[in-house]
């Protein structure tokens, strides 16, 4: 099953986790338009197909941290297209008063060092239809 | 005679109370006779169930009768019997002394030694006798006539009677048994029922057994050392012994100087009967002053020997400044300055009555002394010189000296007395000098003096120690002698007095009452030497323990011996409550109408005699503070108006003497002055000035005259006079008591502060904002007499006790201030529980538990506890100065009401905290038993320096350092992004993080798609999330940061956040104490993660509360509120009221700021009613506003669920019902007066009673959206049903 507004993932796992990630690929990956800042990139709507803002953020070493994509309006996936792309979703554990985060580990692939996940809206609409409003690819070490 | 032979015959009294203790007339027996003519008779009259029983001691002649007319009615016959005898007896015994070596008051008569001299006026009250004996100094022979009180009579002839009857036998007139008959009741051998019912016969030697009491008492009679006088004379000596004894024992044990010499002069005026004025001079204030005088004097020239000829000189030069002043020649001073020392160490009755046989030689010395002593202000002025030369520091240099005698060469006659001598010493030593050729290094100081004197200023940097004299120099060929300004010989520098060391420092306290000043002297005050002997460091560590508590033990007696001195002088009592660790401060209450003026006698009396008392024994002498009450009550008589303009008028009266008393302390005239323009009403700043330019010389005297005044001002409130006068009267005493209590450092001014503080009484808000300002300015005394300033005070526990009771009383104002929780809880931690909290930067070892009945704080537990960092009590003192910011000004307005303007600041200020002191080096900060910064990492830059006991962010020092550092943010400039103002935001909050351990969170803004989302914390990411879009209800942009609302949202969102941020890496802390491998397995971000594991384990941290929480609410019994918690709808809505009410709330303030008080209670016979409501309305506003602040600290929980289990635990539904009811109240009150005031008047009233009932229900509104709907969970104790993952 493909999801238009996922299907950029792939692309984005394995930019932020291989070997020699580096801000200045995934800049030229995002295309025109993208910002760079002391904390690293900012792009806007259309620079990842079907999201909003999309934010990479770089570590002190020059390495890439987390990319996190926005879905703005409810246009974000629900969870079961989510899961159809990446596999099954696990609730994380959290305080409360945060919003409810969903992690994809069956698609962290053989590198392992990305983890990804998503922040959804709120559980009282708990299901398949509940949708991501932001999802964070994280370069973890290895 | 010149100073030396008084000090000459003063150094001889001791000499001369050993010569004459054996020489005064010794007791004796001569009332013996007297006894042995005496008749004692008994009646007993009356019913045998009314018995009367008269007795009647009659003298020897032919009254009959008993009872009291009979006995006096015996003593006049026998007066005028006597009386012509006697007077024909003495004036044969003046004729005989003539030729004979008799001498004295009553000559013997040379019949008897025993015989009776009695004259008729005091034969009713004593009964006299003569005796006779050697003037011990003399040899001649004097008789003397004593007399004996009636007491001791009767009690000699009871004693006598009693003997009688134990020596003789008792007849029985010729009943009884053959050997009752025959020897009376004490031959009795058995009992009849022996004899004659049962047959038996007694064995001969055979007693009545009840006669076994009297047995055992003749068995004592002549064991006793007056077995063989006859009862008469065994009864005398007996008593006499028994007198004596009780005398030894009362010298022995007298606690200080004025008792034991009221108790010499008492035996000489009765001995004596030195004159009358003596006799009213005994005790109380004339005879302490008089005493502290001669002492301080006697002193100051036993000192000035110290320094040589100038010393000499300046003995001579206070002699003639005494003399010009009215005091009397300083040789006779010194004759009784060396009585009253050798008369103030008796211990036994030998000794009393040989110094008060002396007394009669200085009697008449003595009243004209203690007549200049109390009424000769002028001698009071010495003071300041003799404290130079007794207590005070000691000069070092000419100019030194110069300053301290001022008072005294002030005078002109004093000066050149003093010039003369010393140009007469000059003289003499040159001569000598020149005929030895020896070199006299004196010269060199000796000639400075006297240049100096002259004018030559340059001489007063002169040392008074003189250059020693060079070894080996020629005579002849020696250097030239030094001129005044010429450099010491070359070579050598003066030589400095040595300082004595520890070892000898500490014997000499142990011996003597000098040394242990000396010892406190050493160290500055009394409880930085009690804190030195405590802690036994540095020199001290030298000492033993035991040795140092026994000083300690010495010093704390030696205080409570003079304590005792003065509570025996003065109706007075120690302040209840005062601590019993021995390092605090104990204060003396006087008592009585008269406390005033015994309060400046007593200090009078102790400046002299204890120059420097206060600080020496941490002292204070106070007036009764229940006089305030009094006045209180009378106060409280006057009409409603006039009480409270005069109660108002007062507090601004008491303010202005306040700001006075800063300003005395102020460094420097700049300082002063601005201080002084802080007073707004010109009179009221006019007194002010005049009180702060007085010296501490003047303020002494002004304040003395104060207190006198102040016992004269209270007893002229006349409760049936007009009520103009009443106020009038009311007023003076009121003004007179705060301004002497403005002379004194140690005493409040205000009678809101001493009623409230010190009696505990419930004041109105006038009173309280007195009693703060006067706490305040306890922190001004404090910072002024600590070393290091304010910095230095706030390691002291005194500063927290005032912290906490400013908490106490702002809180009783109505104030509601979450920071007043953290101050009093750290003011009570200090002050009550324990007084070493901030003392040092060092951890010491503390003892779990609290102090039972005293604090509410309490130690978890036994062990080491931190010191506290200069920076933590540099933020406790912006935390206080915030909190008096933010209230102190409206407090004040409502005090003082139409008196202030309401844009007047006040003018009592905290004292500034000093600037911080360079540091050597630079020195690690952070660190404590919360986690490090990470594995191997050295101090944290930039980051806070967080005291160890914090629990994080939502700790009360760190909210003040992250309020503040926002505070201190400047807008942001125009074009100011939100990303880049909310990093701004950020950085104060991610110190305090980092400071924890964690790694700060990122901050970004982003467009979230839904406006009514304001933002989140992301723990995958580590980032705060901020919606750029989130709108409010209006649809206006939520953070806007060109609107300071906006800013102030967006800050409080951030914060908000931030504590979720720590709130998951504690949690993994937490978790990572017993299932690690879980806690990384969160999907949490692995810096969180790495800080989290690598810090050091939660458990038993201030921090684990936190984190055992946040677990739970991973994996816990919370997680079934998520689903009620995430009702977006709902939180919302809450956030929306809240937001409104917040609003309604500024209306509310500034309607009732528009309410013109004052005006509305221009009517006269509504003022009480417009009080009230004034009063209710502000008590509504204030528990609002309470209300308010808890809800405005909800306002960016996303939860509504936790938001009302916050709102249940701080607004328990009784107090919600309480609140209502006094909106009623209040709402009622309004009502009863709005439609009978002016019109103009009762729009503003309206408008404020409309305004706080949308107040109150805009807040009714919010709880209502934060209670739980149907089907909601009840809330559950957060602590209970933990699962392991």
């Amino acid at each position: 099953m493909t999801a238009p507004r996922l299907d950029w993932v792939a692309e984005a796992r394995v930019l932020v986790t291989e070997p020699d990630a580096s801000l200045d690929r995934i800049a030229a990956w995002l295309g025109d338009g993208v910002e760079r800042d002391e904390e690293g990139l900012r792009a806007g709507a259309g620079a990842v197909p079907g999201a909003g803002t999309v934010r990479v953020r770089g570590r002190d070493d020059g390495t890439v941290d987390f990319l996190a994509a926005w879905y703005p309006d409810a246009t974000g996936p629900t969870l079961g297209e989510a899961e159809a792309a990446l596999g099954p979703a696990e609730e994380l554990p959290r305080l409360v008063a945060t919003p409810p985060q969903v992690a994809f580990p069956a698609y962290r692939g053989a590198a392992a060092s990305c983890f990804i996940a998503a922040t959804t809206s709120d559980p009282a609409t708990e299901g398949p239809s509940r949708r991501l409003f932001q999802l964070t690819l994280r370069r973890d070490a290895l | 005679m010149g100073i030396e032979g008084g000090m000459g015959r003063a150094l001889l009294m001791h000499t001369a109370e050993r010569l004459v203790a054996g020489g005064v007339a010794a007791p004796s027996l001569d009332f013996t006779s007297q006894i042995a003519l005496s008749q004692r008779k008994t009646a007993v009259t009356g019913t045998a169930g009314a018995v009367d029983y008269d007795t009647a001691e009659l003298f020897p002649n032919t009254t009959e009768g008993v009872g009291r007319g009979a006995e006096a009615t015996s003593r006049t016959e026998y007066a005028g019997a006597q009386s012509g005898h006697q007077a024909e007896q003495f004036q044969k015994s003046l004729m005989d002394s003539a030729s004979g070596d008799y001498a004295g008051m009553r000559a013997d008569l040379g019949l008897k030694d025993e015989a009776l001299y009695f004259a008729p006026q005091q034969i009713r009250g004593t009964w006299s006798y003569l005796v006779r004996s050697e003037n011990p100094l003399t040899g001649q022979k004097v008789a003397e006539q004593k007399q004996m009180p009636m007491e001791v009579a009767n009690l000699i002839l009871e004693r006598t009677q009693a003997l009688s009857a134990l020596k003789g036998t008792h007849t029985t007139g010729g009943l009884g048994e053959a050997g009752t008959r025959g020897g009376g009741v004490e031959g009795t051998k058995g009992t009849v029922r022996e004899q004659y019912l049962e047959g038996k016969e007694p064995p001969p030697n055979a007693t009545h057994p009840g006669l076994k009491p009297i047995d055992e008492a003749k068995k004592r009679d002549a064991a006793s050392p007056y077995a063989q006088m006859p009862a008469g004379q065994a009864a005398t000596a007996s008593v006499l012994a028994d007198l004596e004894h009780y005398l030894d024992g009362w010298f022995a044990n007298a606690h200080g100087v004025v008792p034991r010499v009221s108790g010499v002069l008492a035996i000489a005026n009765r001995e004596y009967n030195v004159s009358d004025l003596v006799a009213h001079e005994l005790t109380g204030a004339k005879l302490a002053i008089a005493v502290a005088k001669a002492l301080a004097l006697a002193a100051a020239i036993r000192v000035a020997s110290m320094f040589g000829p100038i010393g000499r000189a300046i003995g001579e030069a206070v002699g003639k400044a005494m003399h010009y002043l009215g005091a009397p020649d300083a040789a006779i001073v010194l004759t009784i300055a060396g009585w009253i020392h050798a008369a103030g160490e008796v211990e036994s009755l030998s000794s009393a009555r040989a110094q008060a046989y002396m007394v009669q030689h200085v009697a008449t010395d003595m009243v004209t002394l203690f007549e200049n002593a109390v009424s000769n202000t002028a001698v009071a002025g010495m003071n300041v010189g003799w404290t130079a030369l007794t207590g005070g520091k000691k000069p070092n240099t000419v100019g030194d000296l110069l300053d301290e005698l001022g008072p005294v060469l002030d005078k002109p006659e004093a000066k050149k007395e003093f010039l003369d001598t010393i140009e007469a010493e000059i003289s003499t030593r040159e001569e000598a000098q020149k005929q030895s050729g020896d070199y006299d290094p004196e010269l060199v100081p000796l000639r400075a003096v006297r240049d100096a004197l002259l004018g030559k200023s340059e001489a007063e940097s002169v040392p008074l120690e003189s250059p020693a004299a060079k070894p080996g120099s020629a005579p002849g060929a020696g250097p030239t002698p030094q001129g005044v300004g010429a450099p010491p010989p070359a070579g050598g520098t003066a030589p400095q007095a040595s300082r004595p060391t520890i070892e000898q420092v500490v014997a000499d306290a142990h011996a003597s009452r000098s040394g242990r000043d000396a010892l406190i002297d050493r160290y500055g005050s009394w409880e930085e030497t009690i804190g030195r002997l405590k802690a036994g460091t540095d020199e001290l560590a030298s000492i033993p323990e035991p040795a140092r508590k026994q000083l300690i033990d010495g010093l704390v007696k030696q205080r409570s011996d003079l304590i005792s001195e003065l509570r025996g002088m003065y109706e007075s009592q120690e302040m209840e409550g005062a601590s019993a660790e021995p390092g605090s401060d104990v204060d003396l209450n006087m008592t009585g109408p008269d406390a005033g003026r015994h309060a400046a006698e007593a200090m009078t009396y102790l400046d002299a005699t204890h120059p420097g008392w206060r600080a020496r024994y941490r002292m204070g002498v106070l007036v009764d503070a229940t006089r305030a009450e009094t006045l209180s009550e009378a106060l409280g008589k006057l009409p409603e108006a006039e009480r409270v303009d005069l109660t108002r008028r007062q507090a601004m009266a008491a303010e202005a003497f306040l700001v006075a008393r800063e300003a005395r302390n102020a460094e420097t005239g700049d300082a002063r002055e601005a201080l002084l323009a802080g007073i707004k009403d010109p009179d009221l700043q006019k007194r002010a000035r005049w009180l702060a330019s007085l010296d501490e010389s003047a303020a002494n005297a002004e304040r003395s005259k104060l207190l006198v005044h102040s016992d004269a001002a209270l007893k002229a409130v006349d409760p049936k006079a007009s009520a103009a006068d009443r106020r009038a009267q009311i007023g003076e005493a009121l003004d007179t008591q705060a301004l002497a209590n403005a002379l004194d450092p140690e005493a409040y001014v205000t009678s809101g502060g001493i009623r409230s503080v010190v009696l505990g009484k419930k004041v109105d808000v006038t009173g309280r904002y007195e009693a703060v300002i006067d706490q305040i300015d306890m922190l001004h005394h404090q910072a002024h007499s600590t070393p290091g300033g304010m910095r230095g005070a706030l390691r002291r526990y005194e500063t927290f006790k005032y912290v906490m009771r400013i908490c106490d009383q702002l809180t009783a104002a109505g104030v509601k201030d979450r920071r007043i929780a953290f101050l009093r809880n750290q003011g009570e931690l200090v002050y009550k529980l324990d007084r070493n909290a901030v003392a040092s930067e060092e951890s010491r070892i503390v003892s779990g538990g609290g102090a039972p009945g005293k604090a509410s704080v309490a130690y978890e537990g036994t062990g080491e506890a931190p010191g506290v960092s200069d920076a933590f009590l540099a933020e406790t003192h912006e935390m206080l100065q915030g909190l008096l910011d933010d209230h102190l000004k409206t407090l004040r307005s409502q005090a003082l009401g139409p008196h202030a303007a309401a844009g007047d600041a006040p003018p009592v200020k905290l004292p500034e905290l000093e600037p911080e002191p360079p540091q050597p080096a630079p020195t690690p900060q952070g660190g404590g038993p919360g986690p490090g910064p990470g594995p191997g990492a050295g101090p944290v830059p930039g980051a806070p320096v967080v005291n160890p006991n914090e629990v994080g962010l939502t700790d009360p020092h760190a909210v003040v350092r992250v309020a503040d550092a926002l505070v201190r943010q400047r807008p942001p400039a125009p074009g100011t992004t939100l990303k880049a103002h909310a990093a701004t935001v950020l950085a104060p909050i991610s110190r305090e993080l980092v400071a924890l351990g964690t790694k700060e969170p990122g901050i970004d803004t982003t467009d979230m798609g839904d406006p009514t989302r304001w933002g989140f914390f992301s723990p995958v990411d580590n980032m705060i999330y901020i919606n750029e879009k989130a709108e409010l209800p209006d649809k206006r942009l939520a953070f806007d940061i060109a609107d300071p609302v906006a800013r102030q949202r967006l800050a409080g969102l951030i914060l908000h956040e931030a504590r979720h941020a720590e709130q998951y890496f504690q949690a993994v802390r937490y978790m990572a104490a017993f299932n690690p491998l879980r806690a990384q397995s969160l999907g949490i971000h692995p810096d969180i993660v790495s800080r989290a594991m690598a810090s050091k384990p939660i458990i038993g941290t201030p921090e684990e509360a936190i984190g055992r929480a946040a677990y739970e609410e991973f994996f816990g019994s919370d997680t079934a509120r998520t689903v009620y918690g995430q009702d977006a709808q709902r939180t919302t809505d809450l956030r929306n009221r809240i937001d409104t009410a917040k609003s309604i709330r500024d209306i509310a303030q500034q309607d009732l700021q528009n309410v013109r008080w004052w005006e509305l209670g221009k009517t006269e016979r509504l003022q009480a009613k417009i009080l009230k409501v004034q009063q209710e309305l502000y008590r509504l506003k204030a528990e609002l506003d309470h209300r308010m602040e808890v809800y405005y600290g909800l306002f960016h929980e996303q939860d509504a669920y936790a938001a009302w289990r916050a709102l249940d635990k701080e607004f328990p539904q009784a107090r919600l019902r309480q609140a209502e009811r006094q909106m009623h109240e209040a709402w009622d009150m309004v009502d009863s007066v709005r439609n009978i005031l002016p019109e103009a008047e009762t729009q503003a009233l309206n408008n404020s009673a409309a305004a706080m009932r949308a107040y109150w229900e805009a807040l009714e509104e919010v709880a209502r959206l934060t209670r739980p709907g149907p089907g909601a969970p009840a809330p559950a104790p957060t602590s209970g049903g933990t699962k392991t993952p």
